[in-house]
């Protein structure tokens, strides 16, 4: 409250305020010794090396694992183009040349059988001459 | 029939390999087997790609076992076999469609029954040309004559 100052108080309320400051006890001096040590220990955990390793680890991991992941998208939507440029997904050529046939193949492998399949039937009823 | 070209053409070229049941063919084999087809070849097998991945599940267990088979037949056997797949190409529809028929027939015989026609067929394989002619001929009396006694004693009922 500088004397200069402007405000609405009057002599009696300055009158009275003033006593009552000095009728109040005066504040207790700061204890600037225990602020000064409290300080320095939580600067010397801050600094220390286990902390300063999760500080660092705290950051590049989310980068690292983002960065991991988009490699492992790239490099799977890629693959089949590096590794296959000109073959098909079901990338057998015996099969795809051979389906009509493979088709069929169980009755190719006894075409000789079918064919005569209503004779063959009765062959053991038979006796052929010089057997 | 163009089809047909492609599969016998390719057969001499492309040998061993399978897929799924049998040791998986290396990427490079298949590779270079793709390289040798011609492009209207590979236009046609990416159809038959199409194809077979369309077929019913059972079907295509089939066929991967057929392959298999086909994979583990010997030089000789191999082309014995496209000789008759040829032959059976070349017949008429009619005559493909019974033999089909037949071989449904012979899938569903009992497997005694099976069994002795399998010991036929057997026989039939190691007779000469002449040997078929005369067992196909006294089938055919046999069968005639059969036929003929069967008329008569329809003929005594009435």
């Amino acid at each position: 409250m500088s004397s200069g100052r402007h405000d609405d108080l009057t002599p009696d309320d300055r009158d009275l305020l003033a006593r009552a400051a000095a009728g109040s006890p005066a504040p207790p001096e700061p204890r600037w010794g225990d602020y000064r040590a409290q300080l320095r220990t939580r600067l010397d955990a801050r600094r220390s090396l286990g902390t300063r390793v999760r500080r660092w680890w705290a950051r590049p991991a989310p980068i690292a694992l983002s960065f991991g992941l988009a490699t492992a998208l790239l490099l799977f939507a890629l693959q089949p183009v590096e590794r296959r440029p000109d073959v098909p997904a079901v990338e057998d050529p015996l099969l795809a040349t051979r389906l009509e046939m493979l088709e069929h193949y169980r009755v190719v492998e006894r075409l000789d059988l079918l064919e005569d399949l209503d004779v063959i039937r009765q062959l053991d009823l038979v006796s052929l001459r010089g057997r | 029939m163009r089809r047909m070209l492609v599969v016998v053409s390719t057969v001499g070229v492309l040998t061993g390999g399978a897929v799924d049941l049998a040791p998986a063919q290396a990427p490079e084999e298949r590779q270079r087997q793709w390289r040798e087809l011609t492009p209207e070849q590979r236009q046609i097998a990416r159809q038959n790609f199409r194809r077979f991945q369309e077929l019913p599940a059972q079907e295509k267990q089939r066929i991967l076992e057929d392959l298999q088979r086909w994979n583990e037949l010997s030089e000789s056997r191999r082309e014995e076999l496209q000789q008759a797949y040829e032959r059976f190409q070349r017949l008429p529809a009619e005559r493909r469609e019974r033999i089909v028929q037949r071989f449904r027939q012979l899938q569903q015989l009992p497997p005694d029954e099976r069994e002795r026609v399998m010991r036929n067929w057997e026989r039939w394989r190691h007779m000469t040309a002449e040997e078929r002619a005369q067992a196909r001929e006294q089938i055919r009396q046999q069968r005639q004559e059969l036929r003929e006694r069967g008329e008569r004693s329809n003929g005594t009922e009435r």
